[in-house]
C-alpha cells in the first residue's frame, strides 16, 4: 500500500517503550532510529554488533558469578549428598542457555519479525475495509502492566536474596545482581511473544464480531418484518415457521427475575450488547507516541448502524447473498492470514519457547526441592540460595510459573478465538436460511477446519492447557523421586556416621581409611537405588 | 410459586441458593433485584466466616491439626489450604460470576419453557441428579455417625471433623450442583437426538412407502430448526463452563487432593499402628468424582449419537435438503460439546485412568 496517510495505525505503535528496553538490555538487534520514525522494524548491523557484545559482556559476567559464589559449592561436595550436587551443576547453566537461545533467535530472526509486523498491518487494513474495528489502545497498557509486574517481581527476588542470603559486606558480592540478567532478559522477549499473539487473538475476536453483528442485524431486520407484518405476534428471534408443530423456543415474560443480572438485555438479541459495542473503538488511542511526536491521525469511519434506533428500517446484509458471499470470503480470507502469521510466529519463537518451558520445568522442581534441603538444614547450591527463604520461593516460583503458563494460555485462547469463528459463520448461515448462503458457508466451513491454528514449542508439545496437566504431574512426581533419595541417602549418611563414630571411639581405623569407607559406602548405595526400577 | 422450572428444580434451587451456591433469584420471587443482593449478602457471608474458620484452624494453637508429627501436620495443612482454595472460588462465582450462570437459566428457559406438570414425572425426569446428591448425602450422615459411635474422640478429632466437615459438604454439594447443571445439558442433547431420530425414522417411511408434495421442504426446515436448537444448547453448554469455571478445577482439585493425602495418610497409619479409623470418611469423596464424571461423559456420548442421526435421514432428490444436512453436519464439527477442566483435562471416564496411573 502506497497511500500517503495510513488507513490504519502500525500495531508496533504501540510497542515504543518494550522495543526501547529491548533494545537497551540487547533482546533486539533491528534499527532505533527506523523504528522511531517509520514505526517499522529493520536489520540493523550495529544493532547486531551491540547485541553479541552485550550477550559475551553477560556471559563473561555470569561465568565470574558462578566463579566466585561457588568456592561454597566446592565444599558442598565433600559434606552434602552428591545428588544435590550434581543438579546444582546441570541447573547453574540453563538461565545462561536459555538468555542466550532467546538472544541467538532474536539475531537470527530480525529480518522475519519486520515482516511478521507488516503482515499483521496488511490484515489490520483489510479488516478496516471490511468494518472490523479494533481497538490497539490497549496493547500499550497491557505491554505497561507487563513490564510493570516483570520489574516487581526482579527487583523484589533480587533486593530480599540480597539483603537476606547474600553477604554483602564483600565488594564482589555486587555481582549478585547478575544473577537477574538472564531471567530479565527472558521475561522481556517473552513480553514481545505474548502481546503480539494477543494481537492475533483480538484480531480473531474482532472476525467473529462482525460475523455475529450480521446473525444479529439479520434477526433484528426479520423481528422487524414480522412485527410490522403483523402476522404474528411473537417478539421472538427465530421466524414462525407455520408448518412447524412445536412453537420455537421463545423468551419468556416469566424471566424477568434475570433481567438484572442479563444487563438490561432486549428479548430479541442473543449477545450481550454492551460487550459486543466495547470492541468496536476506532483504533485511535492517542495521537501522540512515546517519543513525544505527533502522528498522523487515520481519519475515523463511519459505523452505519452504530444506533439501531436512528436506523429504523432495519437492513441486513445476510439478505443479499452475492454481496455476503464477497464479505464471508473476505473475511475468511484474512482469518486464514491471521492463521498463518500465528504459524509464522510461532515458528520464530518455537527454540525460545521451548527453552523456557525447559527452564520453567526444571527451575520449578529445583526450587522446590533445595527447598526440602534447606528445611532440613542441608547446604544447597550457592545460586540457589533464594530456596533458603520460604517466601522468596514463593514469588520465584510465581514468577517463573507465571511467565510460563501465562503463554500457554494465551496460546490456548487464541486457538479458541480461532475456532469460534467457525460456529459464527454457521450462526450466520442458518439465520439467513438461503441456499445459496448454505453453499457458501459449507465450503468456508470446510476450509476454516483445516486452516487451524495450534501452537506449539518445536512440536515437542502443543501449548494448550492439556500440556499443564501433564508438566504439574511430571513436576510432582520427580519431586517425590528427588526426596526419597534425598532421604535414603540421609539415611545411609546418618548409618554411616554413627559407626564411624564408634570405630572412632574404639579407635581401631585410621582417619584415612575412614573417608574412603565413607564415599565408597555411599557411592554403592546409590548406584543400588538408582539401579532398582522404582518407577 | 413454582414457576416455569417445576417443583423439584424450584426446591433444588431454593436448598442451594440457602447455601449461598446458587446467586439468582427464582421465577415468582417478589422484588428479584433485593432477592439478589441478599443472595450476595449472605453469599459473602458465609465466605468470610469460612475463610475464618480455615484462618484459625492452621493459625491457631489448638490440636485443631494433627500434632503426633511433622508429617500428619503437614498433610491436614494440605487439607485445609485446598479447601479453602475451593470454598474461596466458589463463592467468589456466587458473588461475581452470576451473568453466565443467569445466561444459561435464561436459555434453559427457551429450550424447555413447560416443566413436567407432576412430581412424578419431574422425578422420572430428573432421578439421577435426585439419586447421586440424596445417595452421596445420606453415605456421608451414616458415616459420621457411625464414626461418633465407633470412635474413641480425641480432642484433635472432634476439633478436626467439626471444623473440615462444613467445607467437604460445601465442596460436595457444589459438585451435585454441576451434576445438576449437566444433567439438563444431557436432557436436551437427548431430547433432540429423539427429534432427529424421529425425523430419520420419517425420512426412511417417505422414501420406503409414500412421500407427498413439498415433504423434503418441510424435512429441510425441521432440520434448519434443530440446527437452530443445537446451536442454543451448544451455548448452553458453554455458559455452563463459563459459569463454574473455576470452581470445577478447585472442587476436584481438593477431592482429588483429599483422597490422595488420606489414602497415604491411611497407609501410614496402619503401618505406625496408630488406633485412628476416620479415613473411611473418604468414601463419599471418592464416590464423588465417578459420579460428576459418569454425568459428562453421557452428555459427551451424546455428540456422536446425534451426527449419527443426523445422517440417517435419507436424501431422495431435494439438494437443498442435502445442503442442509452438510450444514448442520458441518456445524456439529465446529461446535463440539466438550465439558473440560478450563481446558486442561476432558472429564471422562479416560481422565481417572490417567489419575490413577499418576497418583500409583
Amino acid at each position: 500500500m502506497s497511500q500517503p496517510t495510513p488507513l490504519v495505525q502500525p500495531l508496533l505503535l504501540q510497542f515504543q517503550q518494550l522495543f526501547f528496553l529491548s533494545k537497551m538490555v540487547g533482546v533486539l538487534p533491528q534499527n532505533l532510529d527506523k523504528f522511531r520514525y517509520k514505526n517499522v522494524l529493520e536489520k540493523s548491523r550495529n544493532g547486531m554488533l551491540y547485541m553479541l557484545g552485550v550477550l559475551s559482556i553477560y556471559v563473561v559476567l555470569y561465568n565470574l558469578l558462578i566463579y566466585s559464589f561457588g568456592e561454597e559449592d566446592r565444599t558442598l561436595k565433600a559434606s552434602q549428598s552428591t545428588l544435590t550436587f550434581v543438579i546444582g551443576l546441570f541447573l547453574t547453566y540453563i538461565g545462561l542457555i536459555m538468555m542466550a537461545t532467546d538472544q541467538l533467535t532474536a539475531l537470527f530472526n530480525q529480518g522475519q519479525l519486520g515482516e511478521l509486523y507488516e503482515r499483521i498491518r496488511v490484515v489490520d487494513e483489510r479488516l478496516y475495509r471490511e468494518e472490523c474495528l479494533l481497538d490497539n489502545s490497549c496493547i500499550a497498557k497491557r505491554i505497561r502492566i507487563m513490564l510493570i509486574m516483570t520489574f516487581i517481581f526482579e527487583i523484589s527476588i533480587l533486593v530480599a536474596t540480597y539483603i537476606n542470603l547474600v553477604d554483602y559486606t564483600q565488594w564482589l558480592s555486587l555481582l549478585w545482581i547478575v544473577s537477574a540478567v538472564p531471567t530479565f532478559v527472558n521475561t522481556l522477549d517473552k513480553i514481545w511473544f505474548a502481546v503480539s499473539l494477543y494481537a492475533l487473538k483480538e484480531r480473531f475476536e474482532a472476525i467473529n464480531a462482525t460475523l455475529e453483528d450480521l446473525v444479529m442485524e439479520h434477526e433484528k431486520y426479520k423481528a422487524w418484518l414480522t412485527g410490522d407484518d403483523a402476522t404474528t405476534a411473537t417478539v421472538g428471534n427465530r421466524t414462525a415457521d407455520s408448518q412447524q408443530s412445536s412453537p420455537p423456543p421463545q423468551y419468556d415474560s416469566n424471566l424477568e427475575y434475570l433481567y438484572k443480572e442479563l444487563g438490561g438485555i432486549d428479548t430479541g438479541s442473543l449477545r450481550n450488547s454492551g460487550g459486543k459495542n466495547h470492541n468496536k473503538v476506532a483504533p485511535i488511542a492517542h495521537s501522540m507516541n512515546s517519543f513525544g511526536e505527533t502522528i498522523p491521525t487515520p481519519h475515523k469511519p463511519q459505523r452505519m448502524n452504530t444506533n439501531p434506533l436512528i436506523n429504523m428500517a432495519h437492513e441486513s446484509e445476510l439478505n443479499d447473498a452475492a454481496k455476503v458471499e464477497i464479505k464471508l470470503n473476505n473475511l475468511c480470507q484474512v482469518h486464514d492470514e491471521i492463521c498463518e502469521i500465528g504459524k509464522a510466529m510461532n515458528g520464530l519463537w518455537s527454540y525460545p519457547i521451548l527453552s523456557l518451558m525447559a527452564y520453567g520445568f526444571l527451575i520449578f522442581t529445583a526450587q522446590l526441592y533445595f527447598l526440602y534441603c534447606a528445611t532440613q538444614s542441608q547446604s544447597i547450591p550457592s545460586l540457589f540460595r533464594s530456596a533458603k527463604n520460604p517466601f522468596i520461593t514463593v514469588i520465584v516460583l510465581v514468577y517463573t510459573s507465571g511467565k510460563c503458563i501465562y503463554l500457554i494460555y494465551l496460546s490456548w485462547k487464541t486457538s479458541l478465538a480461532s475456532k469460534r469463528t467457525g460456529i459464527s459463520l454457521h450462526k450466520c448461515g442458518v439465520v439467513a436460511d438461503d441456499n445459496l448462503l448454505y453453499e457458501i458457508v459449507n465450503h468456508l466451513s470446510l476450509k476454516l477446519l483445516n486452516h487451524s491454528v495450534d501452537f506449539s514449542a518445536c512440536g515437542f508439545f502443543t501449548l494448550d492447557m492439556e500440556t499443564l496437566y501433564g508438566v504439574s504431574g511430571g513436576i510432582t512426581s520427580y519431586l517425590i523421586i528427588l526426596i526419597q533419595f534425598n532421604l535414603a541417602a540421609q539415611q545411609a549418611k546418618d548409618a554411616i556416621q554413627s559407626f564411624n563414630s564408634f570405630n572412632d571411639t574404639a579407635g581401631f581405623v585410621g582417619a584415612a581409611t575412614e573417608m574412603d569407607n565413607n564415599s565408597s559406602t555411599l557411592y554403592d548405595m546409590i548406584t543400588t537405588t538408582m539401579m532398582t526400577p522404582t518407577y | 410459586m413454582s414457576g416455569q422450572l417445576g417443583q423439584l428444580l424450584h426446591s433444588h434451587l431454593r436448598f442451594y441458593q440457602l447455601l449461598g451456591l446458587h446467586g439468582l433469584p427464582l421465577p415468582g420471587d417478589a422484588q428479584p433485584e433485593q432477592k439478589a443482593q441478599l443472595l450476595r449478602l449472605w453469599a459473602g457471608c458465609l465466605m468470610i466466616s469460612f475463610t475464618a474458620i480455615a484462618v484459625l484452624c492452621v493459625t491457631g494453637s489448638d490440636e485443631f491439626l494433627y500434632q503426633g508429627d511433622a508429617f500428619g501436620w503437614f498433610n491436614d495443612m494440605l487439607k485445609y489450604g485446598f479447601a479453602e482454595i475451593a470454598v474461596l472460588s466458589i463463592y467468589a462465582e456466587t458473588l461475581w460470576h452470576r451473568h453466565p450462570l443467569a445466561r444459561f437459566w435464561q436459555l434453559y428457559a427457551a429450550l424447555a419453557p413447560r416443566p413436567a406438570p407432576t412430581w412424578r414425572l419431574q422425578l422420572q425426569q430428573h432421578w439421577r441428579f435426585v439419586v447421586i446428591l440424596y445417595g452421596t448425602l445420606l453415605l456421608e450422615c451414616l458415616l459420621m455417625y457411625s464414626l461418633y459411635r465407633m470412635q474413641v474422640l480425641s480432642r484433635h478429632l472432634v476439633l478436626f471433623w467439626s471444623t473440615f466437615q462444613p467445607f467437604v459438604l460445601i465442596v460436595h454439594l457444589r459438585n451435585t450442583q454441576f451434576v445438576l447443571h449437566m444433567e439438563l445439558l444431557r436432557q436436551q442433547l437427548l431430547q433432540l437426538e429423539h427429534e432427529l431420530a424421529l425425523l430419520a425414522a420419517y425420512s426412511t417411511f417417505a422414501s420406503d412407502v409414500a412421500s407427498f408434495d413439498g415433504f423434503e421442504e418441510y424435512l429441510r426446515r425441521r432440520v434448519r430448526h434443530k440446527q437452530l436448537i443445537y446451536a442454543r444448547i451448544y451455548e448452553l453448554a458453554n455458559y455452563f463452563r463459563e459459569a463454574f469455571k473455576s470452581s470445577v478445577l478447585t472442587v476436584l482439585l481438593m477431592i482429588y487432593v483429599r483422597i490422595a493425602i488420606d489414602c497415604y495418610f491411611m497407609y501410614y497409619t496402619i503401618f505406625k499402628n496408630i488406633n485412628v479409623i476416620d479415613y473411611y470418611l473418604l468414601l463419599p469423596a471418592v464416590l464423588e468424582v465417578p459420579a460428576f464424571i459418569y454425568v459428562s461423559q453421557s452428555c459427551m456420548q451424546l455428540m456422536p449419537r446425534i451426527a449419527h442421526q443426523l445422517h440417517n435421514i435419507v436424501v431422495t432428490s431435494s439438494p437443498e435438503l442435502s445442503l442442509q444436512l452438510q450444514n448442520f453436519s458441518l456445524q456439529l464439527l465446529h461446535q463440539y460439546v466438550r465439558i473440560d477442566l478450563l481446558g486442561i483435562a476432558v472429564l471422562d471416564s479416560y481422565l481417572l485412568t490417567r489419575v490413577g496411573s499418576q497418583s500409583t
